[in-house]
């Protein structure tokens, strides 16, 4: 297992390293560089060029150099902590993603609980409850549910809870709360707020997981080696629990680890409808004015969350699946 | 030939099941006993009912399938238990699994989950019908393995299943069938997955271990070859019903049912020199809808218009503990 | 077990002479959803590929009258007289207090629908130019979807923006198929390294979060480019994430149907490896192909739409239900005019069909089982 473990983190590095490579791309994408748009947007506010300062840049950058040079030159200055500069908000890039990084990753993380949660108690109902009126129904929403894009999804809820109470349920605080320090009430607050985009995230993923696991789950209900369990006198209440479904949750975690690209993806596109103070407006805002290092070093942290996260869960079907570990 | 104790007694057993296409009869009105310390071989073709009337024994049949009448008597100290009447998820049908009746299935490799170890899954079928630390259900499972002759028990017993060959976990799977000195095991196709060399050493091992622990085996197969080296005594199944029985010796030199012959004509023999091999002809009728009268007669070789394909031919003795269902020997009753 | 049989018997020979593609059409006839899942999904091609002729109004027809204007309901009584499809005109009113318009039936405006009518000129396909619409109305309106806040008939332009929603999700998944295929089929065909490094390259792609890669690949479009050229540039950018898939599938296919006897059997009389790739594997693992392809589409049209809905991929004027959507950013303005909502409508039944049909078809793929 140990073995496992280390070897499925040394196989990361190598993702990680191209990680950086596609953000660079993205970085290197527009036309110009980025220098260019500093000039742009210099002259745009009326600013003296200071032909010396450009100079630095450019020599920092190293803009004049072929581009894998330039690649290393920002590979390096990436490990040191170095993501670039934004010009649309006038300052470093690390300054400014931080805490929309933590609540995007606080709702991805809720999200994915939710869909796993529910997703497992349901799929497990509609497996052992197969063609039950509760199975139809979940059935029915599943496929609704997978067929509702997110940013749909968050637009209905919003204009339903509007339509309903005359409230707008954007965002993560209210007005009041949003800048005030910690306290209950503020937590009271966000917990209020929260669980439309946790919903709105998770459900997409969630009806996924149902069908995974009741797929499987009939599938294991089968097999011979639960008869053979019955027949050597396992109780009715234990079996299921202990055999197929000990076995069908092997492709349902498989699964439920490599939805967390997906979940991140609903988290930026719901995060811009809903206004949420996460990645997603500022990813969006970023691209829309061609902000390139903010919005690479965006794409970058968000796919090493992913890269983490299903490495988390290769390593938890590893454990679950003695199969795997053997290998 | 003397009478021995009865173990396990079926009287008239009819399992159904009910599907979306119509019910199918599976066992439709099968008796047979097994007494203590023999083997009996049920034999027939795939989809006659064998395995179907194992799983009603143990009442672990599909949720689509069930008795609809007849008994199953199991005789043990406390006297006669008709396992027919028991919930299914009682526990007194529970402890009678694994315990008093246990079973082995054809495919080795299926009937063990994945996920756990084979020396968890054996200690579980101990831990649950005996009060014993797990400590004291190791060391039995360890035991049990080195008597169905694994090489390296104390290492076998923390492997996972997909590190055994299917002979290992055979002999896995007979172990921990036996581990409880059950009074019946019930063999379903035991041998039918695995290599021809393998399946001697298992049959072998099954006979030495029945021999020492004095149980009673039932044996499901369609191999009248296996029969032929295992069984004291033989019942034919054929699309539901039992359509001959008798001592196997008698069966073997006497088969009187035209099914039973066409059956034995269908093993190869060594030294005989014969350019083909006999198949049964034709092929197992709908099981949605039998064939009228005997359920034979379409494929019979003895056929007898207005007859056959009229009445059901009923049991008859035709020589001590040989019974057939057959019109050439009588039994035009009712 | 026992249902084999009966097919055996009762329609054993049946089977055993039908073609592959037959028993693929029973199997999937059987399941009643795929099969209206498939009409549903043809009705709204149909009505996509002909939109010029079924939409009643030029889509960028602006209506100053009737800004916002709510759908109008058909009906077929006036005045207790059954008269045939027609809808009640439009009075506008404004509200004292808030100064908006209400538009009100005007129950002594009949306009009759009619078929086959004359109304707005326009280039069918962009090459014959013709001005008959399925149904309109001579005089009035009929607005059955409502307008929106340029008083553009949203029925009309849910019906321009099927051509480009539903289309975008065939030709992206047909780049990816050619994707898939070509990388699959080297990956499963080839085994060893090469398959070892572009299982790694599938595993890498599918761990990025897509729609913030696609949101960057997309911005980077420029924005000069004519309508033409960014659909095909979204469907490229769509179909960079979406071949992983499908490669998955064709690769597993490959390693399996490198073992079959028929394979071995080729190889052994001496056919080619291109031969052997495309006459005997290929067409072996269509249906599955087939119902894989049907389920990636989905993804692609859930991709532009949410793309579009984000302002990063089709722009105005070019129409799609993404594009549409944007309309409905603004909550206040949903809460008020709920059927600028409807293309989403559209967007969720599409899908959904699209994964019946796949279910359908993928369960059908397999005939022999049972």
């Amino acid at each position: 297992m140990l073995n496992y473990i280390l070897k499925r983190i040394l196989f990361s590095i190598p993702l990680l390293f191209m990680i950086a490579v596609v953000s660079f791309i993205i970085i290197e994408l527009p036309p110009g560089d980025y220098l260019t748009t500093y000039i742009i947007s210099l002259k745009q506010s009326g600013e003296a060029i200071d032909q010396a300062a450009l100079e630095v840049l450019r020599q920092r950058y190293g803009l004049d150099k072929p581009v894998i040079v330039r690649f290393f030159y920002w590979f390096g200055r990436v490990l040191q902590g170095d993501f670039g500069y934004s010009f649309m908000w006038e300052k470093p890039v690390k300054d400014l993603i931080g805490a929309r990084l933590f609540w995007t990753i606080v709702v991805s993380i809720l999200a994915t609980v939710f869909a796993w949660v529910f997703g497992f108690l349901i799929g497990v109902y509609s497996g052992t409850h197969q063609y039950s009126i509760g199975d139809y129904t979940f059935t029915v929403l599943g496929y609704i549910g997978l067929a509702t894009p997110n940013f749909l999804l968050a637009l209905i809820l919003l204009w339903l809870v509007f339509a309903t109470f005359g409230i707008s349920l954007g965002g993560l605080f209210s007005p009041e709360y949003a800048n005030a320090p910690w306290s209950w009430a503020k937590f009271v607050d966000l917990l209020k707020h929260i669980w439309i985009p946790v919903i709105v995230i998770g459900t997409g993923n969630m009806a996924g997981l149902i069908r995974i696991l009741r797929a499987n789950l009939l599938d294991e209900l089968n097999k011979p080696y639960v008869m053979a369990a019955r027949a050597k006198g396992v109780p009715e209440r234990e079996l299921v629990w202990k055999y197929p479904l000990r076995v069908a949750v092997i492709p349902f975690a498989a699964t439920a680890g490599w939805a967390l690209p997906e979940i991140v993806s609903g988290a930026v596109v719901t995060g811009i409808v809903l206004n949420l103070p996460t990645v997603g407006t500022l990813l969006l805002d970023a691209l829309m004015s061609q902000d390139m290092y903010l919005a690479g070093s965006l794409v970058m942290f968000l796919s090493v969350f992913t890269i983490i996260g299903t490495l988390i869960s290769d390593i938890l079907l590893a454990w679950l699946d003695p199969r795997i570990r053997f290998e | 030939m003397k009478v021995m104790e009865k173990v396990l007694e079926i009287k008239n057993l009819r399992t159904y099941f009910t599907l979306m296409e119509g019910t199918v009869k599976a066992v439709d009105g099968v008796s047979f006993e097994v007494r203590k310390g023999e083997i009996l071989g049920l034999v027939g073709e795939s989809g006659c009912g064998k395995s179907v009337t194992a799983q009603s024994i143990l009442r672990i049949l599909p949720e689509n399938g069930r008795i609809v009448s007849g008994e199953i008597l199991l005789h043990n100290e406390n006297g006669v238990i008709d396992l027919a009447k028991l919930e299914l998820d009682s526990e007194e049908m529970r402890q009678i699994r694994g315990k008093e009746i246990s079973m082995i299935f054809q495919e080795p490799m299926a009937s063990f989950s994945p996920v756990y170890t084979v020396g968890a899954q054996m200690m579980e079928a101990i831990l649950l019908h005996e009060d014993v630390s797990k400590a004291e259900a190791r060391r039995r499972v360890i035991e049990m393995l080195k008597k169905v002759k694994i090489p390296n028990a104390e290492k076998v017993v923390d492997m996972y299943p997909f590190e055994l060959s299917g002979g290992m976990l055979q002999r896995c799977m007979i172990a921990m069938a036996m581990s409880l000195n059950p009074k019946v095991l019930i063999a379903d196709e035991p041998t039918t997955a695995l290599d021809v060399t393998i399946q001697a050493q298992i049959l072998y091992l099954m006979k030495e271990l029945q021999k020492e622990y004095r149980s009673s085996i039932v044996l499901i197969t369609h191999d009248m070859g296996v029969i032929a080296q295992m069984a004291d005594r033989v019942a034919v199944m054929y699309l539901g019903i039992i359509a001959e029985s008798g001592d196997v010796y008698e069966i073997f030199k006497n088969p009187l049912h035209p099914y039973t012959r066409a059956l034995l004509k269908s093993i190869p023999k060594l030294g005989v020199r014969k350019t083909r091999l006999e198949a049964i002809k034709g092929v197992v009728p709908d099981p949605y809808n039998f064939p009228s009268g005997c359920r034979y007669h379409p494929r019979c070789d003895h056929f007898m218009k207005g007859l056959c394909d009229v009445k059901e031919p009923v049991d008859v003795e035709v020589a001590p503990g040989h019974t057939v269902k057959c019109f050439l020997y009588g039994g035009e009753r009712s | 077990m026992w249902r084999k049989k009966k097919t055996l018997v009762e329609k054993g020979e049946e089977i055993y002479l039908a073609s592959e593609w037959k028993l693929v059409w029973w199997r999937f006839k059987k399941n009643k959803l795929a099969v209206i899942g498939l009409v549903i999904l043809s009705v709204l091609y149909v009505l996509g590929i002909f939109c010029e002729f079924f939409s009643p109004y030029d889509p960028n027809k602006i209506n100053s009258r009737y800004v916002y204007a709510p759908p109008q309901r058909i009906r077929f009584f006036h005045e207790g007289k059954f008269i045939g499809p027609f809808v009640y005109g439009y009075k506008v009113e404004r509200d004292p207090v808030t100064l908006r318009r209400i538009y009100v039936e005007d129950k002594t405006k009949v306009h009759r629908i009619k078929f086959f009518v004359r109304g707005d000129k326009y280039k069918f396909w962009g090459i014959w130019d013709a001005d008959i619409h399925f149904f309109g109305v001579e005089d009035g309106t009929v607005f059955l979807f409502g307008t929106d806040r340029m008083g553009r008939d949203v029925f009309s332009r849910i019906l321009y923006g099927a051509r480009i929603s539903t289309t975008i999700g065939l030709v992206g998944v047909f780049l990816s198929l050619l994707l898939g295929i070509v990388i699959g089929g080297i990956s499963g065909y080839y085994g060893g390294r090469v398959d070892n490094f572009i299982q790694r390259a599938i595993e890498f792609i599918r761990s990025i979060p897509t729609i913030p890669l696609w949101m960057a690949l997309a911005a980077a479009l420029p924005r000069y480019w004519s309508q033409v050229k960014v659909y095909f540039a979204i469907t490229v950018i769509l179909s960079l994430v979406g071949w992983t898939g499908l490669a998955r599938v064709v690769r597993s296919k490959f390693l399996a149907l490198k073992e079959e006897d028929f394979v071995v059997a080729a190889r052994l009389a001496g056919a080619s490896e291109w031969r052997i790739i495309f006459k005997h594997m290929l067409p072996s693992m269509t249906s599955h192909l087939i119902a894989t392809v049907t389920l990636a589409v989905p993804g692609m049209i859930l991709g532009e739409t949410g793309l579009s809905f984000l302002g990063l991929g089709l722009r105005s004027p070019a129409i799609s239900w993404g594009v549409l959507l944007q309309e409905a950013q603004n909550i206040r303005t949903v809460a008020l005019f709920p059927w600028l909502l409807l293309p989403g409508l559209f967007v969720i039944v599409t899908v959904l069909c699209f994964n019946f049909v796949g279910d359908g078809l993928r369960d059908a793929a397999d005939p022999y089982k049972v």
